[in-house]
């Protein structure tokens, strides 16, 4: 298992940082770990590109040393600026809060419906190895050009105009890393980062809202058959989705260290900028989170926390921004496309008409058993909340409806068939912000004890 | 009343959970057998007598190309022998053919070929004469 090795070395030297040193509150400590995870992961891949890039091959005896030296200082360098123990008041309320029976059945009924979900997960990854379609033909097979081409020959990848070449390299980083920490191509390492980042989705909405109402949450995200059917495809989306839920969960006060500390402004910025390294859509994304940080420092007057988060996106934004500037290929979205082409798709009401009539087909049967129109209603649910309340709630819905309308432009300004881009690709961009919506709806709405 | 509503929405969301979750192991359970790893099993067994990098040919189906387990064929190629790039030329030193990709009697395209290695389901390569 040195696949899950590979995995685990990073997410302890950033749980160095994360961690919460005050002990015995479980949901606090979980979130930072999953978290953590989460940036190891993202991390790891930065780190596993430039070494590629710089000449260490994946496949050669350096590159697991050098990586390991690496992830031995940045634990080192955490250690030494740990902050000393505290213990908030808030944080001892929690850990003091009683479980009634009711609880204990919630948390029972959730910890099967995930065992079960897990095991899926697993018989999934074991029938179809490889992954879905796009995780072999995209994913896995930039991961092999970077494991067995080495600091050269990768770069035959972006000849591949069918691949999309364009694509972000975290994903295929860090297959490419886990496999050289195997010592060989496996299709475990794959199953496993696309495994753990599904669950690390569910973990961070339950722990970030903590108490009976983020089990409940919990089991909402794993009502949705396409979002446990996507988990171990090993294609992009359920990562993007990790990160982009990781962002909202910290950005709207999850529990996670002092929330007066520079951590969860260094973690938002981060976890954002994993999302753009992780698949174009994340950009979006990242941009939206930036105005966002941007308008909170302008309404406080103060920007010390844009600055930090900014600091926690820059390894991220340095891989992205390399990658788009000097090596991927333009898009195919467009691609020998020019501004009136754009205008005029864009003006075109017949366009816009087909694409929400799409768009709201696939919402209303992107569904789960026995069911219609979940996405949708829970949508409604989060866009009636933000309505009543203001906060967090309506910073993570507004982000997701942006984030909606990104969708939304890009398929009426597609230079390819509507029909075909909007059926081959909106199951899998719902599932993107599905963690999130689920958080945007109980975000605010605590169930009240008996 | 709303604590109660509560609680039956609550317990409808964690049942519905269950029921998912088991919907889709039922589901994984059910999955039919992955063609990607039989394909790519053909292809590595090819590996050994082409160039470790570089670009090799692929043979275009004579008929229906673009048909979808054809478009798998070719793409499983470049999977399985990354980093090398398969492309749909016949102006290469090598060039993988499928057995159903031939023109039926003689496919002049292979003129100037010979075959070097096959595997079991009938995918080979072949390499150009040398003059």
């Amino acid at each position: 298992m040195r696949e899950a090795l590979s995995l685990l070395i990073p997410a302890c030297a950033i749980g160095v940082f994360v961690l919460p040193r005050s002990g015995g509150w479980a949901r606090s400590s979980v979130f930072a770990a999953t978290l953590s995870l989460c940036l190891g992961i993202g991390f790891s891949s930065v780190i596993a590109t430039a070494l590629i890039v710089g000449g260490v091959a994946p496949a050669g005896p350096g590159f697991v040393l050098a990586d390991l030296t690496i992830w031995i200082i940045v634990a080192a360098i955490g250690w030494r600026m740990r902050e000393p123990k505290t213990r908030t008041p808030e944080r001892e309320a929690e850990s003091l809060e009683p479980v009634d029976r009711l609880d204990w059945i919630v948390r029972a009924a959730f910890g099967v419906a995930a065992t079960i979900a897990l095991i899926s997960a697993i018989v999934s990854s074991h029938r179809s190895p490889h992954g879905d379609w796009d995780a072999w033909a995209i994913w896995n097979q930039h991961a092999r050009f970077l494991f067995r081409g080495g600091s050269d020959g990768w770069r035959a990848l972006l000849a591949i105009n069918w691949s999309q070449p364009d694509y972000p390299l975290l994903l295929p980083a860090s297959v490419a890393r886990v496999w050289a920490y195997a010592g060989h191509e496996s299709t475990l390492g794959p199953t496993l980062i696309a495994i753990v980042l599904g669950m690390a989705s569910v973990t961070l909405v339950v722990t970030a809202l903590g108490g009976r109402r983020g089990w409940i949450a919990g089991a909402l995200i794993l009502v949705a058959n396409p979002f446990l059917t996507q988990v171990p495809s090993q294609c992009a989306d359920v990562p993007l989705a990790c990160f982009i839920v990781a962002t909202l969960a910290v950005a709207s006060g999850a529990p996670i260290l002092d929330p007066k500390s520079r951590i969860p402004a260094v973690i938002a910025g981060a976890t954002s900028a994993l999302a753009a390294w992780t698949k174009n859509e994340g950009l979006v994304f990242a941009l939206l989170m930036l105005l966002v940080a941007m308008a909170v420092a302008v309404r406080r007057r103060e920007g010390r926390q844009l600055l930090w988060g900014m600091a926690g996106a820059v390894p991220a934004l340095i891989a992205i921004v390399w990658f788009k500037l000097t090596l991927a290929p333009t898009s195919g979205l467009v691609e020998g496309q020019s501004l009136n082409d754009l205008v005029v798709r864009l003006i075109d009401l017949h366009r816009h008409r087909t694409v929400a009539v799409l768009m709201a087909e696939h919402a209303v049967r992107w569904s789960a058993p026995f069911a219609v129109a979940v996405f949708p209603l829970v949508a409604l649910v989060a866009a009636w909340r933000a309505v009543r309340d203001r906060g967090a709630v309506r910073m993570v819905t507004v982000v997701l409806a942006l984030m909606l309308a990104s969708y939304y432009l890009v398929y009426v300004t597609t230079p390819f068939d509507i029909s075909w881009h909007v059926s081959t690709s909106i199951d899998r961009l719902l599932i993107q912000l599905w963690p999130s919506l689920v958080l945007a709806v109980f975000l605010l709405s605590p169930l009240k004890k008996p | 009343v709303r604590s109660s509503l509560t609680r039956v929405a609550s317990a409808v969301v964690l049942v519905w959970g269950l029921v998912s979750a088991t919907v889709a192991w039922r589901g994984a359970a059910m999955r039919a057998a992955d063609p990607v790893t039989a394909l790519e099993e053909e292809f590595r067994t090819l590996a050994p007598v082409l160039p470790p990098s570089g670009a090799v040919g692929f043979l275009k189906y004579d008929v229906d190309d673009d048909r979808p387990d054809h478009v798998m064929v070719f793409y499983v190629a470049q999977y399985a022998l990354a980093p090398r790039l398969v492309l749909k030329r016949t102006d290469l030193d090598f060039l993988i053919v499928p057995s159903d990709a031939l023109r039926p009697g003689v496919d002049e395209r292979l003129d100037d070929f010979v075959p070097v290695a096959g595997s079991r389901e009938g995918y080979r390569v072949y390499r150009r004469r040398v003059k």
